[in-house]
């Protein structure tokens, strides 16, 4: 670059330049800005999810010890390979937990909850064997959730999902 | 000593316009820049921010677990503000209370507060289930906006 002392002012082509390398620097430090953003929400979220998930096996806990007619051990079975746990209260006095069939509504109108439960097998020696037969007092349930970070049908869904085995004592 | 030269007069340095026209472009930028540090340490702060909460929010989410995993029974009021967890103590084999309450922006148990001081519960609610306890919470930092919400749920283990 020549001095301006030579030359009059700046060209044409170190002016562009100057504002490129500015425009770079100033994109560069928004992407920082919105993956520091992003990366909040996402933690955020990834802790209500666990949150709600663990509330999915409590809510089967629950279930698996209740003894009203409306919910218990047998109510586990009519899950199947979806259902949604639900807050009852159509016993006076008594919220309790139960199954509905399907996928529920959507949790704080973004974290799709389902669960899985299914019966599990033993073999003679009372270990765990898919090729033992039905035990009655156990069962394995899966609850899985999904989100989007933001709510954008566009992003990529995150999916967490967790296991637990019931036991009918 | 040398002379000074007046070589350039005529023709050297900038013109007014030109002065003018770098000083609005260079205060656009500085502008731009300085608006969006200001945003960079605000998220930057709002990252710490946010990290505390989820720190206490699970911390608190423990708490509960931790004594209702082992009740012999769980009573909540009736404004669904406390919690009342009955317990053996496995030694003297007497049946101990142990109350966490909702008050003043702070949850205590048995009277201790469970949370820092930078740290209000801005809600509390427990709902009382037949072998569980739903709780849900706002937790905000002192002087910020951040906030988080949890609902969860928490069962009674099976008593053999």
């Amino acid at each position: 670059m020549k001095p301006p002392s030579e030359s009059k002012g700046f060209a044409i082509i170190e002016v562009i330049i100057s504002m490129l390398i500015a425009s770079a620097l100033i994109t560069t430090f928004q992407a920082l800005i919105l993956g520091i953003t992003k990366n909040n929400i996402a933690n955020k979220n990834q802790l209500q999810a666990t949150m709600y998930l663990k509330e999915a096996i409590e809510a089967t806990k629950d279930i698996s010890q209740s003894d009203i007619p409306q919910s218990n051990w047998a109510t586990l079975d009519t899950c199947g390979a979806n259902c949604h746990p639900v807050i009852k209260d159509d016993v006076p006095g008594t919220y309790y937990w139960s199954l509905d069939v399907g996928s529920g509504p959507l949790l704080d109108n973004k974290f799709a909850r389902y669960l899985t439960i299914s019966k599990v097998k033993r073999n003679a020696s009372g270990a765990i064997d898919g090729n033992g037969t039905d035990d009655p007092n156990t069962r394995k349930v899966t609850a899985t959730l999904t989100w989007r970070d933001g709510g954008n049908p566009n992003t990529i869904p995150h999916t967490i999902s967790t296991e637990a085995l019931l036991y009918n004592f | 000593m040398r002379k000074a030269t007046i070589k350039n007069i005529g023709h050297g340095g900038f013109t007014l316009i030109e002065i003018m026209v770098a000083l609005v472009l260079s205060m656009g930028i500085l502008a731009t820049m300085i608006s969006l540090s200001t945003t960079g340490i605000k998220q930057i702060r709002s990252v710490k921010y946010a990290q505390q909460l989820n720190d206490n929010a699970s911390s608190l989410a423990n708490n509960f677990t931790y004594l209702i995993k082992q009740a012999m029974s769980l009573n909540v009021s009736p404004d669904g503000k406390q919690l009342e967890i009955l317990l053996r103590d496995s030694v003297t084999k007497k049946i101990i209370s142990r109350k966490f309450l909702w008050s003043g922006n702070t949850v205590t148990l048995n009277e201790n507060p469970v949370l820092g001081s930078n740290v209000e519960v801005t809600n509390l609610a427990f709902t009382p289930m037949l072998h569980s306890v739903r709780i849900s919470y706002t937790l905000r930092l002192h002087n910020t906006n951040e906030t988080i919400t949890i609902n969860t749920t928490v069962a009674k283990r099976n008593s053999l």
